[in-house]
């Protein structure tokens, strides 16, 4: 078990800057997360950390050993591939105990550990079969199996479930989050998947374009977002974002834009003024508030779309030029007809403001005091 | 169901006997080709044991003569040298298929794996050593290799043909390294092997049917090759066996028998190769290891 962190870790190839600048620190014992687009230089990082490819500027430490010089071999990192990368001429026995033999392991304290690990992944019976004869899920836990066996200062996973299918990856995501609690290995995950980051981490990197945008626990991620492309990034469907201006012209501060008004939280109001006037403003789906009738607190839209999932319903509605999605109880959705119009409103207190070139979040006082996060589930229809 | 139980026989059988007509007819077609590339093999080999009265009857009978002779096969070993030339061949070929395949390794892992300043460069480099008649080459090489003094030595033989092997086991080899995943490798590195042993514990034995097919590859050509052996080596003492099959057609007669029987003999040893390296030229060993 150790701690990492990276210093101003950068990775230039030829004609192109992978990974820029960044600063990570992971502490002991934390499930680290990577989350990007493709490209986004997560993958790079993680094989930064890992030895494979060579820091360009800045340093990485493991524990308090600076290991940007350090071959693979001597950093006491494990990793998963994210194709497994199981040797396909040995069997279960040999590729768990590879690790172990070219370390010199006694043979009997081989045998141990990898009964151990094989009994605690269900690999027992498959010991003496090779890669070519196992299932997907099998090979991804032979894969895991390798990593845990060293007992590593650091797990690196490189999107280990892409492969699998979609309930078996939802069955390993828990699987490999309880062996990482209950084995308190510090370990750092990427993914570009952000539902599986949101699930798995014990604290969010978002990366894009070679840059970290945010470094949060999952719930501040999704509430508070430090730029637009997190906030379009985390969170399915992704938050509603619209271009606006500040109107102060009426009795109220109202945002105006793409033909909706909407209107602004008073508290935000000396935040935005310093903007200027590009700003973007976005709220959860879930902080939407549709009702039959405007309530002073919204616009009115019509409905475009009704998607019932079950467990809730996405109501996709369009109001002016703009489209925003409002996630609804489904038994509230069953009233709504595709096509009706509705008044579509906000919780003020949710909004968040982006700057418009940058992105940037705007920052400004929240009025933590009115709490309720799902309105929906009172408003009237 | 009821329908189909309810159709007329011959709509079940037709399409049952055309299957079996469609089988039938691969087969045929499989031993057709088949037997045009052994017919020769066979032809060699029953001309080798006819009496030398039958070999040029007319029509020429396809089956092995009633009072077949192995005789000529006696006469090789006891009157010619074809001992000592299968010997100096097996010596040439195997030492120019082994170092072929070693430094052909060494550099076909170079360019399969690492990123350096000539590398697409040496690549085209070592096709473009291919483009050359083998003649005209060999006048320069005679030249060069005569001051050096390695005329008339096997060694020396050897080293030509390496010369003309290393590329092209490199250009092979290349691929078969290409196909080995190299997350295979990094698995390794990271799990405590260096890069030596890495190349020894994961790469090479993946690539055992590159290998093998390699090595057999070069084999045959230096077993085959005349050229060069004819240029380079004077003394019959050092004679490949295609050298030594030459020297039986003489200016007024050619004995036919010996000459089959010579080239059946010549032709075993690569059979036997073959047989011995045949499980590993079958592909899909790396096959599993990682999900595609």
């Amino acid at each position: 078990m150790a701690t990492a962190r990276l210093e101003n870790v950068t990775k230039r190839y030829p004609g192109h800057l992978a990974v820029d600048r960044i600063n990570l620190s992971i502490e002991d014992g934390e499930f680290l997360v990577l989350v990007g687009p493709s490209g986004c230089g997560k993958s790079t990082t993680l094989r930064m950390i890992a030895g494979l490819e060579h820091v360009t500027e800045g340093n990485i430490w493991v524990g308090d050993r600076r290991v940007n010089d350090v071959s693979p071999r001597d950093r006491d990192v494990a990793m998963v591939f994210q194709n497994y990368a199981l040797y396909p001429h040995m069997n279960v026995f040999m590729n768990l105990s590879y690790s172990l033999r070219l370390r010199r392991v006694p043979r009997e304290r081989i045998e141990t550990l990898v009964n151990q690990v094989a009994a605690t992944l269900d690999l027992s019976p498959l010991l003496n079969r090779k890669p070519v004869q196992l299932s997907g899920g099998q090979r991804q836990r032979v894969a895991l199996g390798r990593a845990i066996i060293r007992e590593p200062k650091l797990f690196l996973m490189d999107e280990p479930l892409s492969n699998l299918d979609a309930k078996l990856r939802v069955q390993t995501r828990t699987e490999i989050t309880r062996l990482q609690r209950r084995l308190g290995v510090t370990t750092v995950y990427v993914t570009h998947d952000q539902s599986e980051a949101m699930t798995m981490g014990s604290r969010i990197a978002v990366m894009n374009d070679g840059k970290i945008l945010q470094i949060a626990v999952p719930r501040d991620l999704y509430r508070n977002p430090a730029n637009s492309f997190v906030a379009e990034f985390v969170g399915t469907p992704p938050m509603n974002l619209l271009s606006v201006r500040l109107d102060r012209s009426g009795s109220v501060d109202r945002l105006t834009g793409g033909g909706v008004r909407i209107p602004c939280p008073e508290s935000a109001v000396e935040a935005l003024e310093a903007v200027g006037q590009g700003f973007r403003v976005g709220f959860r789906p879930e902080d939407a508030v549709i009702s039959g009738s405007n309530t002073g607190a919204g616009f009115f839209g019509q409905v475009v779309a009704v998607e019932d999932l079950g467990h809730e319903a996405l109501v996709t509605v369009s109001a002016g030029n703009a489209q925003f999605i409002a996630r609804l109880p489904p038994a509230r959705a069953e009233q709504i007809r595709h096509g009706q119009r509705i008044a579509f409103g906000v919780e003020p207190s949710k909004l968040r403001f982006f700057d418009g070139r940058k992105g940037a979040a705007v920052a400004f006082p929240l009025d933590e005091s009115l709490e309720p996060v799902r309105r929906h589930g009172s408003c009237p229809l | 169901m009821t329908e189909v139980r309810n159709t007329p026989i011959f709509e079940n059988v037709v399409p049952r006997i055309s299957r079996a007509a469609g089988k039938l007819a691969i087969a045929a077609t499989a031993v057709f080709l088949c037997s045009i590339g052994v017919f020769p093999f066979y032809w060699m080999f029953v001309t080798s044991i006819r009496p030398s009265t039958e070999i040029f009857e007319f029509p020429p009978r396809v089956l092995p003569s009633a009072d077949s002779v192995f005789s000529p096969y006696l006469t090789l070993f006891e009157e010619t040298d074809l001992a000592q030339w299968l010997l100096n061949s097996t010596g040439v070929s195997a030492a120019t298929a082994f170092f072929a395949c070693l430094f052909g390794a060494m550099a076909a892992y170079a360019l399969s794996r690492f990123r350096f300043s000539g590398r697409e460069t040496s690549q085209v480099v070592l096709l473009m050593t291919q483009m050359f008649p083998a003649i005209l080459l060999a006048l320069p090489m005679f030249v060069f290799f005569s001051r050096l003094g390695l005329l008339n030595s096997l060694f020396g033989l050897s080293l030509a043909y390496l010369a003309f092997l290393i590329p092209v086991a490199a250009v092979l080899l290349k691929a078969f390294f290409d196909a080995i995943p190299v997350e295979l490798e990094e698995a390794s590195l990271i799990d405590g092997a260096s890069r030596i042993g890495t190349l020894f514990r994961i790469t090479l034995p993946l690539s055992l049917p590159g290998l093998a097919s390699t090595f057999l590859f070069c084999f045959i050509i230096s077993w085959d090759e005349f050229l060069f052996a004819r240029m380079f080596i004077r003394q019959p003492d050092n004679w490949t066996v295609s050298l030594g099959l030459a020297s039986f057609s003489g200016e007024f007669v050619t004995p036919w028998d010996q000459v089959m029987a010579a080239a059946t003999i010549i032709t075993l040893p690569v059979a036997v190769i073959f047989l011995a390296l045949q499980r590993y030229l079958v592909r899909g060993l790396t096959s599993g290891g990682v999900k595609g």
